[in-house]
This record gives structure tokens, sequence and C-alpha cells, in this order.
């Protein structure tokens, strides 16, 4: 009776009831090597675990028309005051759900810059909340694809987690309005359909949303337990902003939509070519 | 109108002839005491408010100890005021602290209905500032918001707070951050499995209302059990005070040992409960006596109520519409309806629409079905507990009530209706709960990790200082050993250490895929077919689905029988179409086993004990066609279906020839042996549960005449659950008493030469009875039998001395 758990553990799994995983990978990749993969990517180290980098495109013009003729956002907020944003996460809800990549936009004068935060491992987590949070606050409406209902509450969720606090301002969740306009028109709105049928966008080379959780866990594994070490294969990225209705003409959008970061060489691809 | 009934029943040569026992329990007096000082005008208002000026002095005590920061399990009959006992500290609490907030946790969500109708008349009667809601899976999204928001007593149960709010606690921080007090109501239903599984989600509540800075304090009440402060402990793994100075009155009830008549002296075959409890029921209901009928399973719930609503229906056809007979409704009750049907009955019986109602166990528990009258047990519900839980059913705070026990052929009711001194004088028996099952361990620590990260430091605090100290959050401990669980399940590929953490690294979402009332896999769905349309009528867990929804089998439900067409594993469907046979049907289960793991090997002065980890494999390959009312045998139908195989815990009796037992047994010839140790399992497993508190289906029990592992005769006896909840090192410590009961039981018996209620029935016919290995023929009389067990069973004195150290609360009953 004073067995130890080891041991009924060995005994449980004997008997073939306990499904042993697959085994970790044995070769943990060199983290040296790691952040040398990232940052030839051009991913800069912010925080231990912690990366981001920066990329740009002409503002596109329907931005700008949607503003002067529509009614989606506050009295007197001006384009410059909205974030365009999105996450990728490990699940769908749950405090056990982990946010590991953040995509914002933001105009900078005539230019619509993109930038991505990227948790390469756990425990640097606080460091990328208090950096997603220095970002959000300079900004008071949010604008998103389903990020009311999802991102902005797994991101609540993390910082409570992390005995942090902050306050969303205005947010502007493109998908209900989506839901409004084109429920009738398109097979569904999910994002890509929207971009497929109504803005006659075409992703080339996109993860599937399901698989973008294997392939963080995949690189986390890989890269081993390795203290401060790098993943060698991030996962994809849902582009900030691709959605919002002023794309449609321009190609520099387009190609921002999702990528894998897989067999791409332009820099708007989310993630980088850095494990390859 | 009972008075009469009572008195006519007295009468009647024929009924009385059948009664073994009748004890009348007297009525009891209040005692009152007056309202604590530190309860609020508020609270006393709205206690005046709905009629509560003094208070029983249960109730103050819990009170004050509540207050003084104590964990506390409450012992007292049904209504006996309970619900007040632990609301009002609750409440005081709540109005002093603005803040402050408590969990109630109910096993059902019907009970969390009745509670918070209870709270909520409370709350009005003195506009009392405090909000309570119901949270659970029939809770809307758009209040959910709110409850999490603005809740102060939230009502649920811990399948809830398993799947739906532990693992969302940082929304629920608000509330986690100021709770005070956690309710654990129904604290007898906690007993294996889902006992264990509790124990954990409640180490898994602690963790995280220690995160967000709180320390609640715990409130259990319990049925009356044997062990309810044990119990409380190992649940609650904490210090617990116990609080059973009932001070609330009572009526005078009658209750009454009832044994059908012999129908065949030599066989010692009686009359059929089913028919005897119609007869009674239908007795009882012609006189506008109110009726509960429970019955032992869901089937006989369905035949018992269809043999009165028979019974009735003549009435009124004999009457052709007389008042009489036509205005009494009954209704059948059992798990497996949908929760609508459900409420639909308890409505009717509260608002007396229904006369009677005839349930299993699903009804035991404390749902509002009004006042009744009497409760009929159709057969033993194989506990002393479980018995005085569905006697208590009926009964109010005065007036007379009547409860009627029905022993039916089976050993142990037999044993039961022949000393009605055990019944009335012993105490009952315990609860049992394993919270280190390492299946249950394992998935409880997957949800725990998905909650909140694992530090290094908490794991060695975990395994060094297990205890809390006053006052400060205590320390979860999953067991000991939780590093080497999280190690194992870093291996498996869902969790990831890194730095000086463990942390949850898979994309699934655990509590959804760890079910805490079975240990298995989802329920099937039964669904009917009928003209092309399918539509959900009930469900059942996969392991019985196996044994009475394979192809052909007859399935009752609400009275109506069905057929099962297919039952597709796979996708957890059983399709079923309306039927109108003749006849029911039950599985023929063979079973195989093998030892995994010897953990304990002790010799005894008579015989050899083995516990351990056995590996099961059981297999239904035809099933038998049992014609209604007379249950005699039509043919058999083949069963293909896959087996299933289970990995558990067991307690082996071992007879190798060094030992005394085993020696005397070795002299003995090849087919009284196999006579023997056959009959000696159908005993323990039999006798076994009244000493366990546990349902007699949640011990299997297979007997070996040659154990090729062990070489020597042997009889298993096996908890029915994957990984055990208990029960073995249960019977382990009380194995002296249980082989005591069973010799008692074969020497009390009345038959001439052995019949189903001694030696029992032929392994065939015993569900959950393995049939013997070798297929000897089972010949041999109640004397030979006897003569066994002398030498068998009274072996073990050193076991009977342990016990008595430990205090166990049962003593051993008629031993000479």
């Amino acid at each position: 009776m004073s067995r130890s758990l080891g041991e009924r553990l060995g005994v449980a799994a004997a008997a073939g009831s306990l499904a042993a995983g697959p085994p970790p990978p044995a070769v943990p990749a060199p983290a040296s090597r790691l952040a040398g993969q990232l940052e030839r990517a051009s991913w800069r180290a912010v925080a231990p675990f912690v990366y981001c980098r920066d990329s740009d495109v002409p503002s596109p013009t329907g931005l700008a028309a949607g503003r002067s003729q529509g009614h989606l956002l506050p009295d007197a907020c001006e384009l410059q005051q909205c974030l365009f944003w999105d996450t990728e996460t490990t699940g769908l809800a749950g405090a056990g759900t982990v946010i590991f990549l953040v995509g914002f936009g933001w105009l900078e004068g005539s230019r619509l810059r993109f930038h991505q935060v990227f948790l390469t491992d756990f425990p640097g987590e606080r460091a990328f909340l208090e950096y997603i949070r220095a970002i959000i606050s300079r900004y008071e409406v949010f604008v998103s694809y389903n990020g009311k209902a999802f991102d902005s509450t797994i991101l609540k969720t993390r910082l409570v987690l992390s005995g942090m606090t902050m306050a969303f301002g205005y947010q502007l969740d493109l998908l209900y309005l989506a839901r409004r306009f084109w429920r009738r028109v398109a097979d569904n709105c999910r994002l890509a359909t929207i971009e497929r049928q109504v803005l006659g966008l075409e992703r080339t080379g996109d993860v599937p949303g399901w698989m973008v959780p294997e392939i963080y866990f995949d690189s986390l594994r890989r890269a081993g337990r390795v203290a401060g070490g790098v993943p060698a294969q991030p996962g994809g990225c849902r582009h900030p902003g691709a959605a919002a209705g002023g794309g449609r003409a321009d190609p520099e959008v387009r190609a921002g939509g999702r990528s894998s970061g897989a067999g791409r060489s332009d820099r708007r691809g989310c993630l980088p070519a850095a494990a390859r | 109108m009972l008075d009469q009934v009572l008195t006519d029943l007295r009468a009647d040569p024929r009924f009385m002839g059948a009664v073994h026992h009748w004890q009348v329990l007297p009525a009891q007096s209040a005692r009152p005491v007056p309202f604590p000082r530190t309860v609020g005008p508020r609270l006393r208002v709205a206690c005046r408010e709905r009629g509560i000026t003094t208070l029983y002095t249960h109730q103050a005590h819990c009170y004050e100890r509540a207050r003084a920061g104590c964990n506390v399990v409450l012992v007292t009959p049904t209504a006996s005021g309970k619900t007040l006992a632990y609301n009002l500290p609750i409440l005081q609490s709540c109005l002093d602290d603005d803040a402050a907030t408590a969990l109630y946790l109910f096993p059902t969500k019907a009970l969390a209905q009745d509670q918070l109708h209870e709270l909520s008349a409370t709350l009005e009667a003195a506009n009392l500032p405090l909000s309570a809601f119901t949270f659970d899976g029939d809770t809307p999204g758009s209040l959910r918001t709110t409850v999490r928001a603005e809740g102060r007593l939230v009502i649920t149960n811990p399948d809830m707070l398993h799947t739906g709010v532990l693992p969302n606690h940082p929304k629920w921080a608000r509330f986690l951050r100021t709770l005070r007090f956690v309710v654990v109501d129904e604290l007898h239903t906690y007993r294996g499995i889902f006992g264990s599984h509790l124990a954990n989600v409640l180490r898994r509540l602690r963790r995280v209302a220690a995160f967000h800075g709180a320390c609640p304090r715990f409130l259990c009440c319990s049925a009356t059990i044997g062990n309810p402060r044990e119990l409380a402990q190992r649940i609650l793994e904490q210090p617990v005070e116990l609080i059973d100075d009932n001070g609330a009155p009572a009526g005078e009830r009658h209750f009454v040992l009832y044994n059908p008549p012999l129908v065949d002296r030599s066989q010692g075959i009686r009359r059929s409960i089913a028919l005897e409890a119609q007869a009674v029921a239908t007795r009882l209901l012609r006189q506008g006596v109110k009726t509960i009928v429970f019955a032992r399973s869901r089937g006989r719930t369905e035949l018992i109520a269809s043999y009165i609503r028979h019974a009735l229906g003549r009435d009124r056809d004999d009457r052709a519409g007389s008042a009489a007979g036509g205005s009494i409704r009954v209704a059948a009750y059992r798990g497996g309806y949908l929760p609508r049907e459900r409420r639909t009955i308890e409505h009717g019986l509260r608002a007396g629409e229904l006369t009677g109602v005839v349930a299993t166990t699903a009804l035991e528990l404390g749902i509002d079905i009004g006042d009744l009258d009497a409760s009929i047990l159709a057969g033993f519900p194989g506990t002393i507990a479980g018995s005085w839980q569905q006697a208590g059913r009926a009964g109010r705070r005065t007036g007379t009530s009547l409860s009627l026990l029905i022993a039916s052929a089976s050993p142990i009711d037999q044993f039961i209706i022949r000393h009605p001194q055990y019944f009335f004088e012993r105490s009952p028996e315990s609860g049992w709960v394993d919270p280190d099952n390492i299946y249950v361990l394992l998935d409880q620590l997957k949800c725990a990790l998905f909650e909140l990260p694992f530090a290094d430091t908490e794991l060695a605090t975990a395994a060094t200082d297990p205890a809390a100290e006053p006052g400060v959050a205590p320390q979860p401990a999953f067991g000991p050993e939780v590093g080497a669980l999280l190690r194992h399940l870093e291996q498996s590929g869902t969790v990831r250490h890194a730095a000086d953490r463990w942390y949850w690294a898979d994309r699934a979402y655990p509590a959804e895929h760890v079910s805490l009332r079975t240990s298995g896999a989802a329920n099937v769905a039964i669904v009917e077919q009928r003209a092309g349309i399918r539509r959900a009528i009930g469900e059942m867990d996969l392991p019985s689905a196996k044994t009475r929804l394979h192809d052909g089998a007859i399935y009752l439900h609400r009275g109506a029988q069905f057929i099962v067409d297919r039952l597709d594993v796979v996708n957890r469907r059983c399709y079923v179409e309306p039927a109108d046979g003749s006849y029911f049907t039950e599985a023929v289960v063979q079973s195989e086993l093998r030892i995994l793991q010897r953990d304990l090997e002790r010799e005894g002065a008579g015989l050899s004990l083995l516990l351990g980890d056995i590996l099961l494999r059981r297999e239904a390959r035809k099933f038998k066609k049992l014609r209604f009312r007379t249950h005699e045998n039509l043919g058999y139908g083949e069963i293909d279906l896959p087996p299933e195989e289970m990995h558990t815990r067991a307690l082996v009796l071992c007879f190798p020839p060094a030992t005394a037992a085993g020696a005397w047994l070795a002299q003995c010839g090849e087919a009284q042996q196999s006579f023997i140790v056959d009959r000696l399992g159908v005993l323990v497993r039999n006798v076994a549960p009244v000493f366990l508190l546990c349902d007699p289906r949640d011990l299997g029990v297979a007997t070996r005449l040659r154990d090729p592992e062990l070489e020597c005769p042997a009889v298993y006896v096996y908890d029915a659950h994957p990984g055990g909840s208990g029960l073995a090192e249960g019977l382990h410590q009380r194995v002296a008493q249980v082989l005591a009961g069973c010799r008692e039981l074969v020497a009390a018996c009345e038959c001439v030469a052995g019949c189903p209620s001694c030696i029992g029935p032929p392994a065939a016919h015993a569900p959950g009875v393995a049939v013997p290995d070798r297929g000897l023929a089972v010949a041999g009389t109640r004397q030979e039998l006897l003569e066994a067990l002398q030498h068998l069973a009274p072996a073990l004195p050193e076991e009977r001395h342990r016990t008595a150290v430990q205090g166990a609360p049962v003593a051993v009953p008629g031993r000479s």
C-alpha cells in the first residue's frame, strides 16, 4: 500500500491502460543557434523569451475611405488612435490557454506598420504581457476580428494570472459587422471566408488554425528544457488588420494575410523562416 | 388516513404472516434554543418572516462553530433543518462583510434548484441585499456573466465546478478573492470514485482560491453514515468538527420488515418483491396514502410502476371511472430520464397530481417532492445507511409515517430480515474514498495544471508538509509524489517544465475529458427510431451499455418497452425501437483476470490475504430472455461486442495448503472445494457491501479453484471502478467481519438444504459474479457450506484486533 506513485504508474502503463505519449524528441537545439535564427529573420529580443519585429506597407486606401464614409468609430476618434490586433493561442479557452504571439497594426503617417510580439517559452510570459500592455495603453480603439469575445478575453485571463490589470478601450470587432453585412452572402463569417468571398483575397501557404498550437508545442519540445531556449519553428500568425474593410485593392495588404512562414520570403509573413 | 391503514394492516392475518418485525420509532420532541447573539437583526427578521423564532440545538451549534472558522460536518436526519444550519453563518458573514461570497455544492442540478428556492425565500423575506444564483449546465450564457460579476451565493454541482468554474477561475477572480464558505451537502454521496474525484476537485478549489487570496471554510452535511467525520476529513484533507446533536422534532415512524411468503420451501423460492411491492403499494394508494416505492434497479422501477398502474387500471375498469381508482396517478422515476421529465414528475408529486412514485436511488437525495406518508423499499438497498435514507423520504415532523422493507430472496435481504436488531441497533456503514487513485489523480492533476502552473517549490512543500496551518492558505497537496506524476505527464507531452515551473502545454481543455462520476468514457445516448424520426430518450454509461444495451436487448423506459436495434460503441449511440414482447433480457458475463502488482501479502492464522492491482477482462457473449412476471428462461441470444478491460484494485483471499483454512480445504473433494470456493465468492459479494457502504455493483467477485498464479484456491474481490475507489483497502480492514457475516448468514437461514438466500444462486445466475474457471457442477448443501465456513471464517484474530483498535464503528453482529 505504501508503493510509490512512480511504481503504480509503471504498473498502470504495463497494463496498457495508461497511454504513454510519444517520447520527447531527443536533440534539443542549442539556444544560441535558435536565437541566431530568429535574429536573422529580423526578430529582436526585448526580454528573455520575448521577441518582436516590425514591417510596414503603404497605408491601404480603403482604411482612410472607411473612416471618411463610415460610422464605425466613436466620434472624434482618429484612425491614428486605432490599434489593429490579433493573437495566436495554445487553445480556445480557460486558464491553461496561453497567448504566444500577438500581431499589432497601426498607422504611422502614410504607412501601416505591423509589430509582432512572440513568446518563445512560458517563463517569459510576464515580460511578454508587460510589453503588450505598454503598446495597448497607447491606444483608445481596438480593431479586431472576433477580438471582443476571444482575444481580449484570453488576454484578460492571462493578465489576471500574472497579477496585472489593464483597461481596454473601445473595441471595434469586425466579426459582428461582417455578420451583419455578409451572413447571407458568404458561406460563413470566418475571417478566411470573408477575405476570399467578399474581399477577393486569397491566402497562400497558410497554416490551418487548428495546427497552430501543435506547431508551437512542437517548437517548445524541440527547444527541450534548455533554460532561455528559443524554439526552432514558431508557428503562423493571422495578420492583424488584414480584414479591415479597406484592403481589397491593395496588393500589399493581400500579401499581409495569414502565413505559415514556411516557404515564404516576404517579410510580411508573420513568423520567420528562422527555424529552417 | 395512515393510522387507519396501519390498524387495518395489523388486523390482516395474511399481511401480518409475512411481517418479521414491526418497530415503532416514537415521536421526538424539539429541542429549541434561542438565536445566538451574533445573529443580526436583519437575519432574525428574515427567519421570523419564515416562521422561525428559535433554532434547534444543532443549528445553533453549527452556526457557532462555522463562525469560529471551523470546518464542520453536520449529521442529522432528513427534514431536521440542515439547510438553515449552514445558511445562518453564511448569510450573517455575507451581511457583515459586503464582499464575502459562498459556494454551494450539490450533487445534482435538481437539488441546486431546490436550494435556490429556499435561499431566495429567506433573502426576500427580509429584503436581504444578497444575490443568489445557480450556476450549472442549464444557466444561459447571458446570465453567466452576471453570476460571475455579482453573485454572492453561487449554487452549483461538483461537475460544473470542475469543468466550468475552476478552469476559468480568472473570470471568477472577484468571487474567489472573497470566498468564505463552501457548502458540501449530501456528503455521503461523495464516496467511491465520485468522492475520490471530489477530494481532488476541492484540492484544486483550495489551490485556486489561495492564488486569489482566499482560504474558505467547508460546511458539510451528510445523512447518517458510520464515519461522517472521517469521510469529511478524507475529502477535505483538513480537520473537521462533527455536529450531530439533532434537536429537530420528528413524527412517529413505523418500520416494518416484511418477508414475502415462501412459494417453494425446499428450494427457498419466495413471492417476487416486484409483485409484493405492487400489492402493498396499491393497497396504500387506494387509501389515499402518498407512497414512494424504491426499487433496486432501473429495470425494476419500470416493472413495478407498470404492475401498479395495471392493478389500478383494473380498478378503473371495474368501477367504470369511479373516483377511487381513476384519480390515482403513479409515475416511475430513475436515472437516465431527461431532466425535463424528472422536473415534471417532481412537480407532480409536490403539487399532489401524483399520488405515488416508483424510483431508484435517483430520488433518494433531498429533492423536494413534498411530504410523503409511506415508503416501500422493494429489496434491501444494500446498506443500512441507504435504507434509512430511502425510508426518510417518507415522514413528517408531526404525524405518523410508515416504512416497509420487503426482502428479496437474496442472501443479504434474508440476513437483514432475520436480524432486526442488526438493522435497528447497529451503526450504519462507513464511506470510503481514495483521492490518490492513480487514474483520478492523473486526470485531476492535468486539470490543476491547466488552472495554474506548479512551481518546483510547491512540490517540495507538498511532499514535506501536506497539513495546513490554521489561518494560512493551505499548500495544495496532490499526494506526496506529484513530481513523479508531472514527469510522467511531461513524457507524454502534455506538460512542460521550464525554468522552475511546470506548465500545461497542450491545446486540450482537460476538464472536458474527465468525468467525476465514472472513471470511464462518455455515456451512450439511447435514441428511439420510430417512423424515421430519431429522438434521444435516455443515456447509460458504456460498460453498463455493453451488458444492457447490446443488440437485441430489451430496454424499459417510463413503462414503455424498447428493443435495441443497434449499439454503436464507437459513436456512443444506441438505436432502439418500440417493442411489445413478453420478455426482458439479461446478459451473461464472463471474466478473466490476472494479477499485475502485489502490494501487500499477509499470512493470517487461517488464510492469506493479498492486496494489489489486477487486470480484468469482461465479456458478454450471450444473453438470456426472461418472461415478465414468471421470470422463466425463454432462450438465449448472441452478443457480439468487444470485451471491457479494466485495471483495478482487489483483495484476494488465498487458501494455500500451508494455512489452516487452506489445509482444511485441501482435504475436501474436488467437487466440494469447487462448491465452497464458488459459494464463498457469492457470499462475500453479498455481505461486503453492508460493511463498506457501497452498492453491490461497486464490487465484483471472481473465484478460482486453482489459481494459476497463486497456485491455490482464491477468491478475488475487486473494485468495479478502474483504479479502485478505496473498497479493496476498506475490505482488507474489515475482512474478518465480512467473513463472520457470511457465516452468520448461512447459519441463520430457514431453508432445509440451501437456497438462493443462503448459499446463493448458481453462479451463472448471479449478476456480477464470474462463472467459475472450470465450470464444475456446483452442488452442495447449506450444512456443508456452514461447516466449511466454520473452518474458513473465524480466522484472522489479529485482524479483528486491528479493526477494534482503529475504532471501527461496526460491531460484529451476532457472534456466538
